[in-house]
């Protein structure tokens, strides 16, 4: 069971197979709760969102498309959008993003020898962080990690909204240059 | 690359993110339905917006976090549905064919209370509609505008099975899947945010496994 696919073991739990759904929220249950964390900032509010993601994710296993992602992706989208959801609800609590930010998200200490021949799509997605400058990180991370639009970034960072999209598409483009170059080699 | 390549590039980015408002949203994936170049494009963010996420750093949840989950799998009828079911039945009650409740309806008893709902819950709206098959009611669609937006579904018919569709019609022409519901011995209910803007909604359409159109419940009307 331990070894088994993520695929496999969407599938058993989507079927109501107990071993499937144990295996299953012990596979994914540090990185749900640690991304709900890392948005929401408090255990107990990343706690009811990592348990509603895995609620979801058994209710609507059906839905998911292997040609979209892995499963460790979908699982984090929905976990993603449930913490966004969660934050809107707490409407005056201001968002830090500094705390994403600081949290070994981008990889200050890579040589661009090291990332230019890095295998795992981690580290090289790192590398190009630690390149983007301060601003364009704090835009990408506004955008992936709190679902904030380029409207609402450039009202919250005071900048005209040509530039938070320009951000945004910059630090995105060298993401996916990151991936495509890793591909192609 | 004509002019709406252009546009679906520059708007690609925050697609990916899944950052994009609705109507944005829309044009682009009715453009992505019929290019192959922007679709691929598309992709390759998608990609490396999933490689973000994963990411961020692992934590252990608190102890007892695994039993608490598989219990909940063990009664899915959680608070958001009893909350969903119990208003649909209370609009369902007092709405005729569809009905919307903005704060500022005339304060009958039962429009205050439903002012009071919204109040409580901290919302814009509350509209209610009959899923029909044409002729036939087989059940209502409930759209709420807050934070967050979500949608409610009920279906009651025989011989319905499986897990059907339940798509948007937003009011440009496109088409949105914002859930899915299971049938189980003919009935079935389903409820989850909405990430599209709700006045953007025509109507709510529930499809089956081959695209055919099922059921619809009309939210606005030809003026």
């Amino acid at each position: 069971m331990w070894s088994a696919s993520e695929e496999a073991l969407l599938a058993g739990l989507a079927a109501g197979d107990q071993d499937s759904a144990v295996a299953f929220i012990r596979r994914f249950q540090r990185q749900v709760f640690g991304l709900a964390l890392a948005i929401i900032g408090d255990a107990g509010g990343a706690e009811d969102v990592a348990q509603e993601a895995f609620l979801r994710a058994w209710r609507h296993a059906q839905a998911y498309d292997a040609r979209r992602g892995s499963v460790a992706a979908w699982l984090l989208a929905i976990t993603r959008n449930l913490a966004i959801d969660a934050l809107r609800m707490r409407r005056a609590e201001p968002i830090h993003p500094e705390r994403l930010m600081s949290m070994n998200l981008a990889a200050t200490d890579v040589a661009p020898e090291d990332a230019a021949v890095a295998s795992d799509s981690a580290t090289r997605v790192r590398a190009a962080i630690g390149k983007l400058p301060e601003n364009h990180k704090r835009a990408l991370v506004l955008a992936a990690f709190y679902g904030r639009s380029a409207r609402e970034i450039s009202e919250a960072e005071s900048i005209p909204l040509g530039t938070a999209k320009t951000r945004i598409r910059d630090a995105m483009l060298k993401l996916r240059a990151a991936l495509v170059d890793e591909e192609t080699r | 690359m004509n002019e709406t390549c252009a546009e679906t590039r520059e708007l690609a980015p925050e697609l990916a993110l899944g950052a994009i408002s609705g109507p944005e949203r829309a044009r682009v994936l009715g453009h992505l339905s019929s290019c192959v170049d922007c679709r691929l494009f598309v992709e390759e963010l998608t990609e490396a917006a999933d490689a973000l996420l994963l990411l961020s750093p692992d934590a252990e949840p608190p102890l007892g976090f695994e039993s608490k989950v598989l219990k909940s799998m063990a009664s899915p009828r959680r608070s958001f549905r009893r909350l969903t079911a119990l208003l649909a039945a209370a609009v369902i009650a007092s709405a005729g064919t569809w009905a919307g409740f903005q704060l500022t309806h005339r304060p009958d008893p039962i429009t205050k209370e439903y002012v009071a709902t919204l109040r409580a819950l901290g919302g814009q709206s509350l509209r209610a509609a009959r899923l029909t098959t044409g002729q036939t009611v087989v059940g209502h669609a409930l759209l709420y505008e807050g934070r967050p937006s979500w949608i409610f579904v009920d279906v009651a018919h025989a011989g319905d099975s499986g897990i059907l569709t339940i798509n948007a019609q937003l009011s440009d022409g496109s088409v949105v899947q914002v859930g899915g519901v299971r049938m189980n011995d003919g009935r079935g209910s389903w409820g989850g945010t909405l990430s599209i803007q709700v006045d953007s909604i025509d109507a709510v359409t529930i499809v089956d496994a081959s695209g055919s159109r099922m059921y619809r419940a009309q939210f606005k009307h030809a003026e």
